[in-house]
């Protein structure tokens, strides 16, 4: 049953995979017409700190918010996206990341926080590459840890008194036998 | 770029909080045991991980952890042991874990076994049948069908099954019941979780004749749940595989790949390999375990021999019943000592000799879930 799913899924990314290759190509093919050069071409981006970033076009590619912007509009070299939700630190990460075929490695360098504001970028710029490499990420450091590590990493306060959640971790005891040390 | 001071670094760390839809998708990418665990992280995540949407998209994205469940029929301790058969089968191992069966569901006594589907567990016991999730510990009774008094005077269950239909988001119990006052009959009777009764059912019109292969339960591929059975036709006595499709609500036939042989030498298994219906098949005459995998579903002259091996050094007791295949190709089976589990050589590489060995047990392979049925209709 769960493979079938799963084969469903992977058939349907499939299918998204072969529509941007299509979109991309349409694009190429349009811009080139128009004397649109492909390489090299940057797009600025004005973070939310106010800093103006030229960031490369495959990069940006990445990030459908803007695609769709750039599919929309005669984009010129003048033309200037905000995106007031992403502070150029992040930004630059970001294109790390990207630039390095999203590496584990350069994952695990990142602090707790870095990780949850790249996660929310991602998930305002639509990166939806980033935002699963990032959620896998976040996931290993928090899997096998404890409710406090997890509430601390999250910035979540505990609502429960302390009847309430001495009961779920009794109901629940096998889950909380073998966690890794904080 | 200039790089934030620590500082800036220290102040976001309570900014910085992420939307439920975005918490959802790291959830969806942890272990059971660690998502059971964070619903004690606080009311919202507790909330957000008990709803159904939640659970059920779980299911449908994670890879299944499978386990092999040891049910003793006469429960004596009100515990079902469990474990992983892709990791090593040894009672200190991690994977190991007894189920504590809820005492106020089970009188301890006598039960049968009547399927597994997505994590819930059928059991047929004395007085009413039960859909037990052994991981949360969720359990709902069942009330056997009404007898209708004109029609029959009693009946004799052939086979029962638990199977899920996705369309619907509907568990239901199936029962094909053969008529004692009218010869050949069989009817079929179907319990909705979602209806919260049981309806009648088109049944088949085959003649089911006695095999060992009725106290094996039923194996879900495909929403599609499957049964060893033999039945008369043109007065030979054929074995085959008994289908229902749960959301047509429709029996079908699927052809075995070999011709049953003596019940008393050849142990057969329905089971699953990488989502393909297979039969299992052990011989104790020759030794050989024989795995025959159907590699396109329904298409009949696509089953074929995945595995052939003879036993080396070990022999299992004449009753030894291939249940399942691991990752790395092994095969995991029980006989009335234990679970062996053999290389693709046929040497015995470990074992795992039950505590009771007087105990009648069945073992059989169930997929971890945390889900909970859904609520019945108004």
């Amino acid at each position: 049953m769960a493979e079938r799913g799963e084969s469903s899924e992977a058939v349907m990314l499939k299918k998204t995979e072969e529509e941007k290759l299509r979109k991309g190509k349409m694009i190429v093919g349009d811009e080139s017409k128009a004397g649109y050069e492909e390489e090299g071409k940057k797009v600025k981006l004005v973070t939310s700190d106010g800093v103006t970033m030229e960031v490369e076009i495959s990069i940006v590619k990445e990030m459908e918010i803007i695609q769709t912007f750039i599919g929309a509009t005669d984009t010129d070299d003048s033309f200037i996206f905000p995106i007031s939700n992403v502070s150029s630190h992040i930004l630059n990460q970001i294109i790390e990341l990207v630039k390095g075929e999203y590496d584990q490695e350069l994952a695990k360098k990142l602090s707790h926080d870095e990780l949850k504001e790249i996660l929310v970028a991602a998930n305002y710029l639509n990166m939806k590459t980033l935002f699963h490499f990032i959620a896998t990420a976040i996931a290993n450091v928090i899997q096998n840890k404890s409710v406090e590590f997890v509430r601390d990493f999250f910035g979540i306060v505990n609502d429960f008194t302390e009847e309430e959640e001495a009961e779920l971790r009794k109901t629940n005891a096998w889950a909380f036998e073998g966690v890794d040390e904080d | 770029m200039k790089k934030h001071s620590d500082g800036e670094v220290k102040k976001s760390k309570s900014v910085v909080l992420l939307p439920q839809d975005v918490i959802m998708e790291i959830l969806l990418k942890l272990n059971v045991k660690s998502v059971v665990r964070f619903k004690s992280l606080s009311k919202s995540w507790l909330s957000l991980i008990s709803d159904s949407r939640f659970r059920n998209l779980y299911f449908d994205r994670s890879s299944p952890t499978e386990k092999l469940l040891i049910i003793s029929i006469r429960v004596l301790d009100l515990t079902v042991p469990s474990i992983d058969f892709n990791a090593p089968l040894n009672r200190d191992s991690y994977s190991y874990f007894e189920f504590e069966v809820p005492g106020e569901v089970f009188q301890p006594g006598i039960f049968k076994f009547g399927g597994c589907c997505r994590g819930f567990v059928l059991l047929d016991c004395l007085e009413h049948l039960c859909l037990w999730n052994p991981r949360t510990g969720f359990h709902k009774k069942v009330c056997r069908p009404p007898i209708d008094s004109n029609k029959e005077l009693s009946r004799n269950l052939l086979f029962q099954g638990l199977g899920y239909d996705p369309l619907t988001d509907d568990y239901l119990v199936i029962q094909l019941f053969a008529s004692i006052t009218i010869y050949l009959q069989t009817h079929a009777k179907v319990f909705s979780i979602r209806a919260n009764k049981w309806m009648e059912n088109e049944s088949t019109d085959l003649f089911f004749t006695y095999s060992q292969d009725y106290d094996t339960p039923c194996r879900v591929v495909n929403h599609v749940i499957h049964w060893l059975s033999s039945c008369l036709k043109e007065e030979i006595i054929v074995g085959f595989i008994l289908a229902f499709d749960v959301a047509k609500r429709k029996f079908f036939e699927i052809a075995s790949p070999i011709v049953f042989g003596d019940g008393m030498d050849e142990m057969r298994v329905l089971s699953e390999i990488e989502g393909l219906l297979s039969l299992n098949v052990y011989t104790n005459s020759k030794l050989s375990i024989d795995i025959w995998v159907m590699k396109e579903y329904r298409v009949e002259c696509s089953w074929s021999k995945s595995i052939a091996v003879s036993l080396v050094d070990h022999v299992p007791q004449k009753f030894f019943f291939p249940v399942c295949v691991t990752k790395d190709g092994d095969i995991v089976g029980n006989d009335l000592c234990g679970l062996f589990k053999f290389n693709n050589k046929g040497q015995l590489k470990e074992m795992l000799s039950y505590q009771d060995v007087s105990a009648h047990l069945h073992v059989e392979m169930y997929q971890e879930s945390f889900l909970s049925l859904p609520c019945p209709n108004d």
